[in-house]
């Protein structure tokens, strides 16, 4: 009659080493959580230093382009100025905007004094018509009131002002 | 009686009760030997009289005692018997070590049935203390052992206990490798924060966001101006300025603006949209001032209209339509529809 076959009972060091797997394991798991953390967050960092780098690159090339200024007009004319009509693309402090006199009937046609500087604004509660002053480009159609005759003139243009910070007519 | 035991190179000594023991690979046997070179059947050990003796079984790699080869022997003390290439001591030993052997006569005598057991070698009857350590002696016969195979241990560690060991290895050098790749990340992690790149980078982010947005929303686009005429006859542009921007190629340069005035080119200019028409601007010059291919970021424009008078008072005069400047202007950042001109005239 052949034997029973034998009981197979784990020896000691297999019961050593699968009490020590968990123990490994968890240390592993840990350490690998910890790298990870700490590669993604390297990453991350390069990442954005990247992003930042190329932004601050085009943004670099548009920033003297991009001044919000306020608009002033300097008169060092003799004559009175008569200001029918301004347009401006300026910044509200966050976003671009546009203000075009023609469409606010709050605006009123500007007078300006000879040897007067003044800037343009307009508060409104219409839409498009509260317009802070500040202006990146502009148009705007005035004229020169001279003893003669009405002198117009229409400019356009990205606003720098003749001395950076007016729009200086002679 | 000597009992045998055989000593194999690692593990516990084999200890032999029974009469026939039928040692070999195959889990039937009594004594199961986990070596390849050991038969399923190897060898029989067998108890006669006094003595032990070991008989092949017809094994592959044959049985050997002292190194030769054997068909059957006795095993004495000292020897070495060989199963293929698995070598076991043979130990002929006392039984159990802790009795105190008794002259035969004696020990029948107080054998509690009154005679020897048939089983037990009358001539030298095993007899052990009781507990109380009475001079009473009573005979016991040696206990067989069971027959549960005995299962040596003499190949090393288990399978199971090997890839263990080998994965908790494993598993403790990737924890190795993570932490020094940890130690590693962490440092070039502080040295990319605190590098002036960094710094600098932050420095002239922190300067341009007032900018950010505003050439998010196409500050900076160019788009191609349309002039739709909506009324039913014609319209003349009097005037048409714009602001076009040039992207510079290389990094670190600003972009250039280039402006369009029609009044700085011609005094006289004037761009007729027949009614309904779609057109998009291009103007042609041999003055590079003067040309503009009709893209820019921001335009401005003014038409003239004949405004129909009020009616005159009875008798007057009819009187002249009124010129009438309209203005048009806007950012051209992307693509956008025509500017409509002339809707409700």
């Amino acid at each position: 009659m052949p034997a029973p076959a034998p009981r197979r009972r784990f020896p000691v060091s297999t019961v050593v080493t699968l009490a020590l797997l968990p123990l490994v394991g968890l240390l592993s798991y840990t350490l690998f959580q910890k790298w990870n953390a700490t590669r993604l967050a390297l990453a991350g960092q390069s990442a954005q230093l990247e992003t930042l780098g190329a932004r601050n690159a085009v943004l670099g090339r548009a920033y003297d382009v991009l001044q919000n200024r306020k608009f002033q007009i300097c008169n060092k004319s003799p004559y009175p100025l008569h200001v029918s009509w301004v347009s401006a693309a300026y910044s509200d402090g966050r976003h671009l905007r546009h203000f075009d006199s023609e469409r606010c009937p709050g605006w009123q046609a500007q007078e300006i004094a000879a040897g007067e500087n003044k800037n343009l604004l307009l508060s409104s509660t219409e839409e498009g018509c509260n317009w802070n002053g500040n202006v990146i480009y502009y148009a705007m159609r005035f004229s020169k009131e001279t003893d003669e005759a009405s002198l117009p003139f229409s400019v356009a243009g990205h606003y720098r002002g003749y001395d950076r910070d007016c729009f200086t007519v002679q | 009686m000597a009992m045998l035991l055989l000593r194999p190179p690692s593990g516990a000594p084999i200890e032999f009760a029974q009469d026939r023991t039928l040692m070999g690979r195959d889990p039937s046997c009594a004594v199961v030997l986990e070596d390849k070179s050991v038969s399923r059947r190897h060898a029989l050990v067998e108890r006669r009289g006094e003595s032990w003796y070991v008989v092949d079984q017809g094994s592959a790699n044959g049985t050997f005692l002292d190194g030769t080869p054997v068909a059957e022997a006795e095993l004495r003390d000292g020897q070495e018997l060989r199963l293929g290439t698995l070598p076991l001591g043979v130990e002929l030993e006392s039984e159990m070590p802790q009795t105190i052997l008794m002259s035969s006569p004696a020990a029948a005598a107080v054998s509690p049935d009154g005679a020897a057991d048939a089983d037990l070698p009358s001539a030298h009857p095993v007899l052990v203390p009781d507990a109380l350590g009475d001079s009473l002696m009573e005979p016991v016969r040696s206990a067989p052992l069971p027959r549960e195979p005995v299962r040596a241990d003499v190949s090393g560690p288990p399978l199971a206990t090997t890839l263990l060991g080998t994965v908790i290895v494993l598993m403790l050098g990737a924890s190795g490798y993570f932490w020094m790749g940890e130690m590693h990340t962490r440092k070039d992690l502080v040295a990319l924060s605190r590098s002036s790149e960094m710094a600098n980078t932050q420095a002239e982010w922190q300067k341009y966001q007032p900018i950010d947005q505003l050439e998010k929303d196409g500050a900076l686009l160019n788009g191609a101006l349309r002039l739709c005429n909506r009324s039913a006859g014609p319209i003349d542009v009097a005037w048409l300025g714009a602001v076009h921007l040039e992207d510079p190629a290389a990094a670190g340069q600003s972009y250039t603006v280039k402006g369009y005035n029609s009044l700085l080119c011609r005094q006289d200019f004037k761009l007729t949209l027949p009614p309904g028409s779609e057109t998009p601007v291009a103007l042609e010059s041999e003055n590079e001032r003067c040309r503009w291919n009709g893209h820019g970021v921001f335009y401005a424009l003014y038409v003239r209209r004949l405004v129909p008078p009020p009616a005159p008072a009875r008798g007057a005069p009819p009187r002249e339509p009124i010129e009438q400047t309209v203005y048009y202007s806007g950012l051209l950042n992307g693509p956008r529809d025509c500017v409509n001109i002339g809707e409700g005239w």
